[in-house]
Order: C-alpha cells, then structure tokens, then sequence
C-alpha cells in the first residue's frame, strides 16, 4: 500500500492547483461571463477592460488545468481513469469549451477593425466561457452525488440525465458565480471612475447569485449528496463553511464601501474557503463513495519522485508568476491587442 | 465505424493538428531571439520590425497550438483511460514536469508580447530565454514520454501482469528518448525555418525586394539550412536505434518481409501482406544493411520473424516512411544551393526559381514532420505500449467516440481558416501602414 502521509501530499497538491484554476482562470472565465452580460452605455469599455485585463495572463492561468490532469493521471491514476470513462459526455464538452474560448478571445483581439467577425468571435468567446465552468460545477456535482458508479473494473459513463437534474445544475450556476464574482472584483480593482461602478455592482449581483444558489445548493445536497452535506455542515467542512460565510459578508462590505485594494484579497479568500471547504467535505473519496485517494494513488516511489518535481518546479514557477503579475497587475495595458497596433 | 477506430482516428488527427503549432511554439522563439538580439547588437531596425511581426504572428499560433495540446491532455483521458491508468503511475514524471515547462513558456510569452513597452530592451529580449527554454523543454519531456511507449523501461511486470518496481527516472530516459528528442527538436526548427523563408519568398516573388523581406527569408534560411544536414543525421542515428529496439517497426517501414544478408533499400512499391511480397518499387543495393549496422554485409532481420498479428498496417508505414527520406533528403538543398551561392558571390539567391523553391520548403518540411510522425506512431501498432499494452485494450469504455470526433474534426478545419485570414490580414495591416508612411522609425511600430 501506498505511504499513506504521500498520499495526502500529494491531494494537498491537487487542492492548491484547483484554488489557482478556480481563483485565476476562474476570473478569466467570469470575465467572458461579463461579456456576455456586459450592457449600458459603456459596453464597449467593459468589454475592453476585461480583454485588456485577461491578455497577458490568460495563458498562464489556463496551465493550471494541465497542471491538474498531470496531477491526476501521475499520482492517481485509477482516479483519472474512473473520472475520464464516467464524465465523457460534459468533459468533452469542456474541451470543446476551453478551445473555442481561447482560440476566440486571442482571434478577436487579432482582427481589429473588422467588426463582423469580433462580433462573431465575441460571442463564441463568451458564451463557452459561460458553459465551461458550468459544465466543471455540474461534473463535481454528479461525482458529489455518488453518480458515477463502478461496473466490474470499470466504470459506467453516467448518462446525460443524471446531468441535468436540479443539484448538479445548481453547483454549475454556482462554480459560474464563483467565477463572475472574482472577475469582477478583480476589474474593480483595474479600473476606475463609472467603469469601476459597473463592476462593483457586478461583483454585488454575482455575490447574490452565490449566496443564493449555494442556499440552494445546501438544501438539495441534504438529499442528493447526504455525505457532502453531512461534512459541510457537521464535519471536516464545517469550518470552510463558516469562513467563507465570514468572507463572503465581508466582501459585501468591502465592495460596498468601495474598498477595492482589499477587494481583490478577500474574493481570494472566499474562493479559497469554497474550494477547500468542498475538498475537506469530499475527502477520502476522489470518486464519491466508491474510490479513496489511497486507492487510486500510484506507487510510493512515483510519488516520491513527483513531490521533488513539484518542488523544483515550484522554485521556477513561483518567481516567474509573480513577475508576471507585477509587470501587468495594476494598471492595464493600454491596448486591447498589442500596445502598438493603435 | 467501431469505437476503437473513432478514438484512434481522433488520436491521430488532433496530434497530427497541434504539431503543426508545436513546432512553432519551438521554433519561434529562437527566430524572435534572433531578430532582437540583432537589433540590440546593430541597432538595424528592420529586426525589430520582423521581431515585432513574428510576435504577433506567433500570439495567434501559440494560442491554437496551446488550445489543441490542451485538448490533447484530455484526450489522453478520455480516450485511452487504461493506457494512462497503466501509464501514468510510471511515465507520469516529464508530463508533470511538461507542464511546468508550460507555464514557463507561457508566463513569458506573456511578458515578452505585451511587454515592450514596459520592460527595458535588455530585460524584453531576456524574456525570450525562458520563452525559448520553455518550448524546448516542453518537446523534451513529452517526446520522452512518446519514446517510453515505442522502448518502456523503468518497471517490471509480476505474473498478474501488475506493475512493481517502478523506476520514474528510468522510464523517462528510455532507449529510444535521446534520439527521438534530437530528431523531433531538429525537426522544429526546421519546419520553422523553411515556414518563415517560405512567406518572405512570396513576399519576394511579389515583387517586394526591401531589405525587410531579405532578412526575414535570411535568418529562416539559414536556421533551416545549418539544422537540415544534422537533422539528416539524427534522422540515421534513429534508424539505428529502431533496429534493436523495435526491428519489426524497420522491416515495416522498410517492406522487407524476408530476413536478408546485404539488405537492399527499398524505395516506393507496394508491400502485400498477403503474399507477403514487395510489387513493383526500387531497391538499394545494400544501403539498409550499410544503414543499420554500418556494414553491407549485415544481416536485417524481416518481418517473417514476427507473428502476422502484430504487423502494422504495412503499406502506410512504409509510404510514410518513404515521404519523409525523400522529401527530407531533398530538403538538404536550398542551404547547400544558398551556401555555395554566398561563397562564389552568384545571383541565384533572388532567382524566381530559387524563391519557388523556398516557397515550397515550407510545406514539404511539414509533410516530412507528419510523415515521420505516423511512421512512428502507426508502425508501434497494434501496440500503444510497445509489447506491453495493445491498443483494443487501452480503449475507454464509454461510447459517443464519433460524434465528439465529426466536431472536433470541424473545429480544427475552423480554427485554421480563421487563424490564416487573420495572419493574411495582419500582414495586410502592416503593408498598409508602411505606405502610410508610419511604423518606419515610429518606435512603437
Ligand atoms: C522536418 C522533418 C523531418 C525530416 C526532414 C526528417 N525527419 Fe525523420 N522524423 C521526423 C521528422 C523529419 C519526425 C519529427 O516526424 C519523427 C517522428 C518521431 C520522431 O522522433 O521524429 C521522425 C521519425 C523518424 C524515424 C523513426 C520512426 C520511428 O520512431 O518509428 C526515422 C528512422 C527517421 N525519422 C529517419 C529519417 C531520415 C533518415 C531522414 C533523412 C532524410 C529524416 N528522418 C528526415
Ligand atoms: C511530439 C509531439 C509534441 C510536441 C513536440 C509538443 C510541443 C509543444 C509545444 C512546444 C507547445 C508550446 C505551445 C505552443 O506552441 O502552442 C505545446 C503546447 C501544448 N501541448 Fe504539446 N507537443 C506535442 C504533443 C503533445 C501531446 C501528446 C500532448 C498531450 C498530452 C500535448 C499537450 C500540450 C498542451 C496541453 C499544450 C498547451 C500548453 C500551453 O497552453 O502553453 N502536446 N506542445
Ligand atoms: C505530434 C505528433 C504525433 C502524431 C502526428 C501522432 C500520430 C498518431 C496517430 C496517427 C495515432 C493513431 C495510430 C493508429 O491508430 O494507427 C496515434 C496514436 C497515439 N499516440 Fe501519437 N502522434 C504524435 C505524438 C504523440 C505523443 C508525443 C504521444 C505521447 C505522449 C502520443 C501518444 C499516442 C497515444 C497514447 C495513441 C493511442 C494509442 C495508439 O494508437 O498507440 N503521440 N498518434
């Protein structure tokens, strides 16, 4: 059997690469979610100050989706294995997602001055941003549910239907607000005067959806995932809960009092606090409840040699983001596409 | 059509579409070193015209080569579920430390396209470093991980067939990886070098002779004409390698279905498995035997020694096979053309017959790359671990495999339209801009 403390590292590991995806590229999908919705007079500068926002970064953030497939597939194989067979349908569809969104945005902000297709690659842009997360939130949802279920040594697809049933939704429109709310705080932060009031009042809505539906969410759980709920309320969940109930309150203060410094910080805690809160309440399982992270983990020396890796990797990684973020973390860039394409 | 052919087809086709950007993600950034690091040396402008160019072209191909690697990732998954159950416990490592050379190309890709106007010339053009050491080092690990399923090491099996003794470091430095990598990384800058001639050839041939455009064709020609004749090599090293680790892939490749003494070379013809003959085609006198052991009288074992079952589909090997030594041998001649040109002071490097020749580099090393590739890929079969783990058995379970595959297939053919029209209309812009007489010596440009 596999050291067990490896193990635990080793899905401590998976959490901080899903809190950065959450956090980082879930802010660049919320802003396609902000396009979509983006209205009033100033449309086009709400557009444009999430696409000049996202430029730079939007390809740093989207790795860490990478970063969590290598992450599966190399410390826990039979996880990624039994996620890959049961959630074919919505994970290709997440794909299909990712691409057309990348691909959009960085052709949108390439083919200035010919409208038709900035509309049409606006569009494509946001719409997949709007259903990728979605289709992610309702994925953890079904695997909260106990839906995907082992046959024999393998695994049954879960069929479409058990997609579309009231809690999975839920948890899509609520990894959706997650990501509308970070994106928007984070624009109050990059911009000023009526613009900024756009986006604090966006990050306002997004924060009512979330409270809403996570309202919800508990609710449904208490039938559809009893385990899930079980934890979040009473168990190893419970003090994730509390505190993102705490951040997720005073973020309602801070962005109303219009502190937007601080903003940003206690958006990231509040995800911060989701993510783990729903990672707490799902552990041991990776599949729920037939398959244990211990189960599925590869072998001790694999696991070994992955931690060092991870190490090293983070001693290049992390110097790197951050002078990444400070090159293009305040003010933004001035163009949408390139500075010098005026 | 079965499941397992959708998956296989699906495999095939989105590798076969995100090398074409890989190679650049390789290759650019060395070109984009170039350009600016000769202007900060000379001073010359037109570098940094073509570096500004190149990196804007290079943000559109970065990014569709990104979205589709990213698809890959998944279809790693989605597809083949046991393979990546059996295989990532052992080949995990360069994927993950892959991933990392991700972030690093893409944290700089970052920096260096939006940061000319706010990092300082030196600190930009440092940025290029990492974006340079970021793409090659992606190609370093997941050909690592490619060469571990053609030569797996690094464990054993038990009489179970379960996995023990899992040895990472081992299995990602496998027999066949140090000259796979060679070939492949090669083969990045080639394909690159030959693209970038290629486009300011059509420039030239249009009749724009600027000192632009004869830079821009310099610097590609030269990356692609000093790599091709090692690329050459490489290219042998593999072949020898395939002998011992993999004879039935060579003797596919090579139809040659008897174990002969003094091998011939086989060009063209048709392999029948059937009557397990080679009709028509031209043979080499020797030349594979010289090949493979560096000896003509050497003995190359055919594919009579293998059972029937485990033969690739022959006559795609060995057209492919044969595709790229041909095209690629012939790839050798616009450096040694250009070279000899330069030396004896000849004119021919702005001949329309030289430009067309150029012109037509660019595809035909493309051609060479995805020849090589289904060589490789579709001479492993029926393994997808080479005598480990067949394919039939690394397949998902889950069905829907052909639907996903019409639509993605109609994504790929969408995203290269569009991504042409745009490149064809970023350098329309340029040239419209040019004769509105900015962007010259507008630092901004
Ligand atoms: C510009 C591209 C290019 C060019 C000019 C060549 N190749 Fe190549 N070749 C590739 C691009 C490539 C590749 C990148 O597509 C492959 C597939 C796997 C690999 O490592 O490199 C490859 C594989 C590959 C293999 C291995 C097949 C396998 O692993 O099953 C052999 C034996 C050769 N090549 C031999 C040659 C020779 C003798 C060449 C000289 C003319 C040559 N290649 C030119
Ligand atoms: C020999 C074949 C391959 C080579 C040489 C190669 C190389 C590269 C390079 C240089 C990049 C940089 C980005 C770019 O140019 O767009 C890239 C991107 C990517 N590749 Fe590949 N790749 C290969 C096959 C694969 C496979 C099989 C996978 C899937 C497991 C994969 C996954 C990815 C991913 C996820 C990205 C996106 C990274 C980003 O967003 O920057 N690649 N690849
Ligand atoms: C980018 C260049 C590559 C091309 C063009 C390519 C092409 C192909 C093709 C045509 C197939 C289907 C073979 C068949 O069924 O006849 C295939 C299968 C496959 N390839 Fe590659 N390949 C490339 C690189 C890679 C790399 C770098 C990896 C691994 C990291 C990889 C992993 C696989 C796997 C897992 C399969 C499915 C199993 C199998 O058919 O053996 N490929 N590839």
């Amino acid at each position: 059997m596999t050291d067990p403390t490896l193990v635990a590292i080793a899905a401590v590991t998976l959490g901080a690469g899903l809190t950065m995806y959450a956090v980082f590229a879930g802010a660049d999908f919320g802003g396609g979610v902000w396009d979509l919705f983006a209205t009033g007079e100033r449309k086009q500068e709400q557009r444009s100050a999430i696409a000049r926002a996202m430029g730079p970064v939007w390809e740093a953030n989207h790795i860490w989706v990478i970063f969590l497939i290598v992450v599966l597939f190399t410390a826990f194989p039979k996880g990624f294995n039994g996620l890959c067979i049961g959630l074919f349908g919505p994970l290709s569809l997440v794909i299909l997602g990712i691409t057309l969104r990348g691909a959009s945005f960085v052709f949108r902000a390439h083919s200035e001055g010919e409208h038709h297709l900035q509309r049409l690659f606006g569009v494509l842009f946001s719409v997949s941003s709007l259903i990728t997360p979605f289709a992610l939130g309702a994925a953890a949802g079904v695997i909260a549910a106990g839906d995907l279920k082992p046959t024999g040594d393998t695994w049954t697809p879960v069929p479409w239907s058990a997609f579309f049933q009231p809690f999975p939704i839920v948890i899509g429109l609520l990894a959706v607000c997650v990501c509308s709310y970070t994106a928007a705080t984070f624009l109050t932060a990059q911009t000023e005067g009526a613009l900024r009031e756009d986006f604090r009042r966006r990050a306002m809505i997004s924060g009512g959806g979330f409270a809403l539906f996570s309202g919800l969410g508990l609710v449904l759980a208490w039938q559809e995932a009893p385990e899930l709920s079980h934890e979040l309320l009473q168990g190893r969940g419970l003090p994730f809960v509390v505190a993102a109930g705490v951040f997720a309150i005073l973020g309602f203060v801070v962005t109303f009092s219009a502190a937007y410094r601080l903003n940003r910080y206690v958006a990231i805690a509040f995800v911060l606090c989701v993510v783990w809160g729903w990672a707490a309440a799902q552990w041991p399982y990776i599949i729920t409840p037939y398959l244990t992270f211990q189960d599925a983990a590869s072998s001790d020396a694999m696991l070994q040699v992955y931690l060092v890796c991870l190490a090293a990797g983070a001693v290049i990684l992390i110097p790197s983001l951050v002078f990444l973020w400070r090159t293009f973390g305040g003010q933004l860039p001035e163009s949408e596409s390139f500075e010098a394409d005026r | 059509m079965s499941e397992l052919m959708a998956a296989r087809a699906q495999m095939g086709s989105s590798l076969a579409f995100h090398i074409c950007f890989s190679v650049l993600g390789i290759g650019m950034p060395i070109m984009l070193l170039i350009a600016e690091g000769m202007w900060l040396r000379t001073g010359n402008v037109v570098y940094r015209q073509l570096a500004r160019t190149w990196g804007k072209a290079f943000a559109v191909t970065f990014a569709v080569g990104a979205v589709s690697g990213t698809m890959l990732s998944f279809e790693l998954g989605l597809l083949w579920p046991r393979f990546m159950e059996f295989a990532g416990g052992i080949i995990g490592m360069p994927f993950s430390l892959e991933g990392f050379a991700f972030f690093v190309e893409a944290i700089f890709l970052g920096l260096y396209l939006y940061g000319w106007n706010r990092l300082s010339p030196r600190a930009h053009f440092l940025c290029g470093v990492p974006l340079a050491l970021g793409g090659v080092l992606s190609a370093f690990f997941i050909v690592s991980a490619n060469s571990w399923m053609n030569t797996p090491t690094g464990f054993t099996l038990d009489k179970n067939g379960a996995v023990t003794d899992v040895d990472p470091i081992a299995a990602m430095f496998n027999p066949a990886f140090p000259t796979e990598f060679l070939h492949m990384l090669f083969a990045a800058f080639v394909c690159t070098g030959f693209t970038v001639a290629g486009v300011y050839a059509v420039g030239m041939l249009k009749g724009r002779r600027d000192s632009y455009h004869r830079t821009g064709l310099a610097i590609g020609l030269i990356v692609a004409g000093v790599i091709m004749p090692l690329q050459f090599l490489a290219g042998d090293l593999i072949a020898v390698m395939i002998v011992h680790e993999q004879p039935e892939k060579l003797a596919a490749a090579e139809g040659l279905f008897q174990t002969t003494k003094s091998a011939p070379f086989l060009l063209f013809g048709y392999p029948n498995a059937a009557t397990q003959q080679v009709e028509g085609g031209i043979e080499i006198p020797y030349l594979l035997s010289i090949l493979s052991y560096n000896n003509p009288n050497a003995t190359v074992t055919g594919l009579e020694a293998f059972p029937k079952e485990n033969w690739p589909n022959l006559p795609m090997v060995h057209y492919a096979y044969d595709t790229m030594i041909t095209v690629g041998s012939a790839l050798i001649l616009p450096g040694l053309i250009a070279l000899y040109a330069w030396r004896r002071r000849k004119r021919w490097l702005e001949s329309k017959l030289f430009l067309w020749m150029l012109v037509a580099c660019g595809p035909a090393a493309y051609l060479c790359l995805e020849a090589g590739w289904i060589t490789t890929e579709t001479g492993r079969q029926p393994w997808a671990i080479y005598n480990v783990l067949k394919v039939s058995d690394s397949v998902t379970t889950a069905s829907g495999i052909l639907q996903w595959f019409v639509l993605f297939s109609l994504v790929y053919v969408l995203l290269v339209v569009f991504m042409v029209g745009i490149l064809l209309r970023q350098a329309a812009r340029r040239r419209a801009r040019l004769a509105l007489g900015e962007g010259v010596a507008v630092p901004g440009d």
